[in-house]
């Protein structure tokens, strides 16, 4: 229903800002990976079926979004670049050796950082993102949170991240939901 | 120019299978180049045909009417045939473009998944991957041309023989030897021309009005590159419209 679109996604925009703003870190817990992985998708499938894509930033492990022939620089600048390169935390920005290899091969822990500043970058509002990966060390994790956390203050956006450490949830009781809010584009006529 | 940088990487990445499009379009180009320039020359060596019976008036040729008209036929034919087989060349290089965009589009899968993650649109991703094809057309054009270039002495000798020989074969059935003899024995009886028998039919080489040129340069890419883009973006659309509409309907 082309007609509608626009009202789908002015409404879903809504209902999105409404649950993550103001920027920053917010976390949503799954008992399991498997409803976790459904959850995503369905959540991935609203965003694009309220043709809200260009607001939505992805965040995947395994990754699928790498393009493995481009640069690891092209691979975030892939969607334009809306914000300043400095964005980046300074170790990322000056390794110009790491940002000018190819993307072929990728670490877990570089290729979501190629992601998120993708989504930054890009000026995308919404980042989703999957569970880190489970190499990923607890000092990872931490170091990548703490980078997220200074960019996305910057830049106004928010990144949603679907886990099931409970510890993350804990530490963050403000910005958490232990029963995830449903996402569901409205047609006016139902809305 | 991301763009274009992603299109010219992206024939890095697949210069495998690229390289294999490459001497496949070489061969479309030189073919196309070779029946158009062949039809030309086999139109020219008509219109010299008509030039030379002007130099007879018009009641002896009333005695070659037959014969006249057989020949005409010949080279109509001739050219006729040299336009169904570019025809058929143009489809087949259609159905063979199609054929290996469906089987590109689908080693290309993960490829394409990571673009439409990224929220690229089915049409920025087909245009990205006719683009590439377009620039390999492109290049295997122009190396079908420099070879015909460079070979212009020899194709040409070869055209006037491949000519030669299917006129003769479109016109033996019609005309035969010695109604031939007895005809041309009455044209040229007692008459001074700058050619004689066989050569009014069909000149031999030395006999040529100009040394041939290379035709059909602006058909040949023109053709050859909408039957492509159009073959590539309807196989692309399909296959890259159907892997979207998985990604948005899998549970």
């Amino acid at each position: 229903m082309p007609l509608f679109h626009h009202q789908v996604a002015k409404n879903f925009h809504q209902q999105l800002a409404s649950l993550f703003t103001p920027a920053g870190l917010y976390y949503l817990y799954f008992p399991d990976h498997a409803s976790l992985q459904q959850s995503y998708q369905a959540y991935t499938q609203a965003f694009i079926s309220a043709n809200c894509a260009k607001h939505m930033g992805m965040i995947t492990y395994p990754d699928a979004s790498i393009v493995p022939y481009l640069t690891v620089r092209s691979n975030i600048l892939i969607n334009g670049q809306q914000r300043d390169f400095s964005l980046l935390p300074e170790s990322l920005r000056r390794d110009t050796l790491f940002l000018d290899q190819s993307a072929a091969h990728l670490t877990a822990v570089q290729s979501l950082y190629v992601q998120l500043f993708r989504g930054l970058l890009a000026g995308r509002q919404f980042l989703l993102m999957t569970d880190f990966p489970e190499a990923m060390t607890l000092q990872e994790t931490r170091l990548f949170l703490t980078h997220a956390q200074a960019a996305v203050t910057r830049t106004d956006a928010s990144l949603i991240i679907l886990t099931t450490d409970e510890s993350l949830i804990a530490a963050n009781p403000d910005t958490s939901w232990k029963t995830p809010p449903a996402l569901k584009p409205r047609h006016p006529e139902t809305a | 120019m991301r763009f274009m940088e992603r299109a010219i990487k992206a024939l890095g990445y697949h210069r495998r299978a690229y390289l294999g499009g490459l001497v496949g379009v070489f061969f479309f180009s030189l073919l196309s180049l070779i029946l158009l320039t062949a039809q030309f020359l086999n139109r020219q060596t008509q219109n010299a045909f008509t030039t030379r019976l002007q130099q007879f008036d018009s009641q002896t040729l009333t005695i070659a009417q037959h014969l006249v008209k057989a020949t005409n036929t010949a080279y109509s034919a001739v050219s006729s045939q040299y336009q169904l087989w570019w025809w058929g060349l143009l489809a087949a290089l259609f159905a063979t473009t199609a054929g290996c965009a469906l089987v590109f589009a689908f080693q290309r899968r993960q490829e394409t998944l990571a673009y439409l993650l990224v929220g690229k649109s089915t049409t920025d991703v087909v245009a990205q991957y006719v683009l590439e094809n377009l620039i390999i057309f492109t290049g295997g054009y122009l190396l079908a041309w420099c070879a015909a270039m460079l070979g212009g002495t020899w194709l040409d000798h070869w055209l006037h023989t491949l000519n030669l020989t299917l006129f003769e074969q479109h016109l033996t059935p019609n005309v035969s030897v010695a109604s031939f003899q007895k005809v041309t024995k009455q044209l040229f009886a007692h008459r001074l021309t700058d050619f004689s028998g066989n050569d009014l039919m069909f000149p031999q080489r030395g006999m040529r009005m100009q040394p041939a040129t290379l035709v059909g340069c602006m058909q040949t890419y023109l053709c050859g590159a909408g039957a492509l883009i159009v073959s590539q973006a309807l196989t692309y659309t399909a296959v890259i419209s159907l892997q979207r509409h998985r990604l948005l309907h899998q549970d």
